[in-house]
């Protein structure tokens, strides 16, 4: 072994952190606030706040097809394409090229990623809701899966803690199903979906239609202003970067909270191969790293190292570090790459309104309202027995020029450039159970330009997932119904893993190392200084959007882990 | 609007507390390059032109034409569509020329607006009985011509600087959000 140990000083940090998205940048934040010397490595290239949002104030008629994709970029983008959304002109640049980074779907898998400095925190929908006791219960209540080794209550005061420094506007509800939170002001509902509001409230005893609670600033606090960041302008243009820095991003809040430290290291381009274990130590020493570019290897050494790579690559990572404790990646329990969820969507129901023709919305509101779960809440579900539930995200908007208009001429032009007539739309978020079987692995043969193994994804959504669309399908058409929509046009597309961008488990913790992979701080059972805070740790999935739990889940465990450094603990 | 009234917009935004750097107003292309256009023949380009004009004629507002209209719809068909959506671009406008041979020795372009209305009605009405119908016997099949044909002229009618400034209101920089806002007698519906 060739041992230089100059290099291995000027390559030795207090914490590595990996990857710099959601989970990543409040890893770095908080080990650099606590006086550590952290280097984060992110795989992709850096993308700068403000600087780099090059197409933030592009008008469609500026950019080559309107913003539209070609087929040129589709074809690179064969895999991002699949919502429907995330590939055009103007923020494809913030998802992966697929030929570039393969993988293999046994079954489909729509993974959208965002391989780049900020991760797919500069495209997230920003939705930011707790998980509830009864979510944190779930599992043990069921007899299903592994319990979960965490209560609410363990998570409570760091969800206050994530939302105050992020801001999050919503309203307080006093909900047992979806707790309040530290908030700013809502943003108001539009008067076709206050109509809603108030006739599912009525027929529904315990329903809830409520603003959505979403990462974007109504009122910045002046700690959010010392970082530069402003109230939203109601553009709706969030995914290719925010100027005003309004809604929570990595660069917008995390990064610089990390880097005004003077504690942290950024390395772009510096895709993670393992991390390095020292059997006799019975702890991690460091990371292998290949340059994306040059495709040097390095190695990085650290005391504490954070996996925050988002889920399928860290629990990539775990399955690709290999040791003679740990032959087959960092488990011993057999959960490792296994239990892998999302939320199921793609089901709802639409509809038009007769009335408030004299009223329209000003402004884009990068956001809409939010129906709370309430099936197996207040009311049980009513087909096919499922257990868990779904909450919907909706809104009501007059129609514009997208409308179908019938005819040509004058006539036509008259309609398409009038408002059309309110209409209404919500569609439901399910949540998925844990299931053995649904798993992310590691070729044994295949492997892409850096040399890392191609990942196999292999898990699809099953009948509780099913029975439960019916019940999402039927009543948002009920309540749209209730409300005097009319023409209502009721949806249950096929559900497609991946799609809700919400992958989460393959790492899970739990009470034991006989069951998990990792404990109730996040650490990996027989590695106490590796520690996995994104999507990859969740034991079960809620019907929520997670990227709160995760931040508020990594502030937690750098917490303890800056506790055990000090007890000389790690 | 130019840039410079966009810098303007956004300062006034954030009260001048944020210097925007330069490179956020940074084009990624010049508008509407014709050039790049090398799709159509000469005669299908004339054929697109009139169809267009038809379908979003000038008013008191500017036209598809007006707008560019004709234009951008060959770069996205050359660009955007796939290789079958092209055919059944090329081979509609070959049809409908034939048809309107067939019909009144003519050619479209040279037909009065109100017929070239009523052939397109017809064409629309048409395609969408099919559609109806293989819905119903839940059948995919790609959309007709004139269908594809309409949706694009709007599209690049609607993102196009003159379309989209002129004919609607086109916003990028609200400022703030308003749920029941009144709506003003002859107000255009927004662009974007």
């Amino acid at each position: 072994m060739n041992l230089n140990i100059r290099g291995i000083e000027e390559n030795t940090y207090d914490a590595i952190v990996v990857g710099s998205g959601i989970s990543g940048g409040w890893a770095a934040k908080e080990l650099t606030e606590k006086g550590l010397k952290v280097l984060v490595l992110e795989r992709g290239r850096d993308v700068k706040h403000i600087v780099d949002y090059t197409t933030a104030n592009l008008p469609p008629w500026e950019s080559p097809h309107l913003n539209r994709a070609s087929q040129t970029q589709l074809a690179q983008q064969h895999v991002q394409k699949r919502t429907g959304y995330t590939v055009n002109e103007t923020h494809g640049q913030f998802f992966v090229n697929d030929v570039e980074n393969p993988f293999i779907e046994k079954k489909r898998f729509d993974w959208m990623r965002g391989y780049h400095k900020g991760g797919r925190s500069i495209t997230w929908g920003k939705q930011s809701y707790r998980l509830s006791p009864m979510d944190f219960e779930a599992n043990s209540k069921d007899g299903i899966s592994n319990p979960w080794p965490i209560r609410y209550d363990d998570l409570a005061p760091w969800y206050s803690y994530v939302e105050k420094f992020i801001g999050v506007s919503g309203s307080k509800e006093g909900l047992e199903q979806l707790p309040d939170g530290e908030f700013q002001p809502p943003m108001d509902l539009t008067i076709a979906e206050k109509d809603l509001k108030a006739a599912v409230e009525t027929k529904w005893k315990g329903r809830k239609v409520i603003p959505g609670r979403v990462a974007h600033l109504t009122n910045p606090t002046d700690e959010q202003k010392a970082l530069g960041r402003s109230s939203c302008n109601y553009r709706n243009l969030c995914m290719r970067g925010c100027p005003f820095g309004a809604y929570f991003s990595s660069q917008a809040a995390t990064l610089p909270a990390a880097e005004r430290t003077g504690n942290m290291t950024l390395r772009p381009h510096s895709v993670v191969h393992s991390i390095i274990y020292d059997d006799a130590k019975g702890k991690a020493t460091g990371v292998r790293v290949i340059d994306e570019l040059t495709m040097q290897p390095m190695e990085f050494f650290a005391k504490v190292i954070f996996l925050n790579a988002s889920t399928v690559p860290s629990t990539g990572i775990l399955l690709n570090s290999k040791s003679s404790r740990f032959p087959n990646g960092m488990d011993e329990s057999g959960a490792l790459g296994h239990y892998l969820m999302d939320h199921h969507l793609g089901v709802g129901a639409s509809g038009i309104l007769e009335t408030h023709a004299d009223k329209i919305t000003y402004g884009r509101r990068p956001n809409g309202f939010y129906i709370p779960r309430y099936r197996n809440v207040i009311e049980k579900g009513t087909t096919g027995n499922y257990i868990r539930g779904f909450g919907y995200q909706g809104g009501g908007s007059r129609q514009g020029w997208s409308r179908e208009i019938d005819g040509f001429g004058a006539d036509f032009k008259k309609q398409m450039t009038s408002f059309g007539p309110w209409t209404v739309s919500m569609g439901g978020f399910g949540e998925c159970l844990p299931y053995y079987e649904n798993t992310i692995s590691l070729s044994p043969d295949k492997k892409d330009k850096w040399g890392l193994p191609l990942i196999v994804a292999d898990a699809e959504f099953k009948q509780n997932e099913r029975n439960m669309r019916i019940d999402m399908m039927n009543d948002a058409a009920e309540m749209l119904d209730a409300m005097g929509a009319k023409n209502i046009n009721a949806h249950n597309n096929e559900p497609w893993i991946g799609l809700g961008i919400h992958e989460m488990g393959t790492a899970r913790m739990g009470d034991s190392p006989k069951n998990s992979v990792l404990n109730k701080w996040n650490q990996v059972w027989g590695a106490p200084n590796v520690v996995c805070t994104d999507g990859a740790s969740m034991v079960s999935a809620g019907c929520q959007n997670p990227s709160l739990t995760y931040m508020a889940m990594t502030a937690r465990a750098v917490n303890h882990i800056v506790e055990e450094l000090k007890k000389g603990n790690l | 609007m130019d840039r410079r009234e966009l810098v303007k917009i956004m300062s006034v935004m954030v009260g001048g507390t944020i210097a925007l750097p330069e490179s956020v107003f940074a084009r990624i292309a010049e508008p509407l390059d014709i050039t790049k256009a090398k799709f159509f023949t000469g005669k299908q380009r004339k054929l697109v032109a009139a169809i267009a004009d038809c379908i979003i004629p000038k008013t008191d507002t500017p036209g598809a034409v007006e707008a560019g209209v004709p234009a951008w719809i060959e770069i996205l068909v050359q660009d955007c569509l796939t290789p079958d959506d092209q055919k059944i671009i090329t081979d509609g406008l070959s049809s409908l020329e034939a048809d309107v041979k067939q019909k009144f020795n003519s050619t479209f372009a040279k037909l009065t607006v109100a017929q070239q209305i009523a052939l397109l009605t017809e064409m629309e009405k048409a395609a969408k009985e099919t559609e109806a119908k293989n819905r119903a016997a839940k059948i995919q099949a790609p959309r007709a011509f004139i269908r594809q044909f309409k949706e694009l002229t709007k599209f690049c009618f609607v993102n196009s600087e003159i379309g989209g400034t002129q004919a609607f209101e086109f916003i990028i920089t609200p400022g703030r959000w308003d749920g029941a806002m009144d709506l003003k007698p002859g107000q255009k519906a927004y662009s974007f």
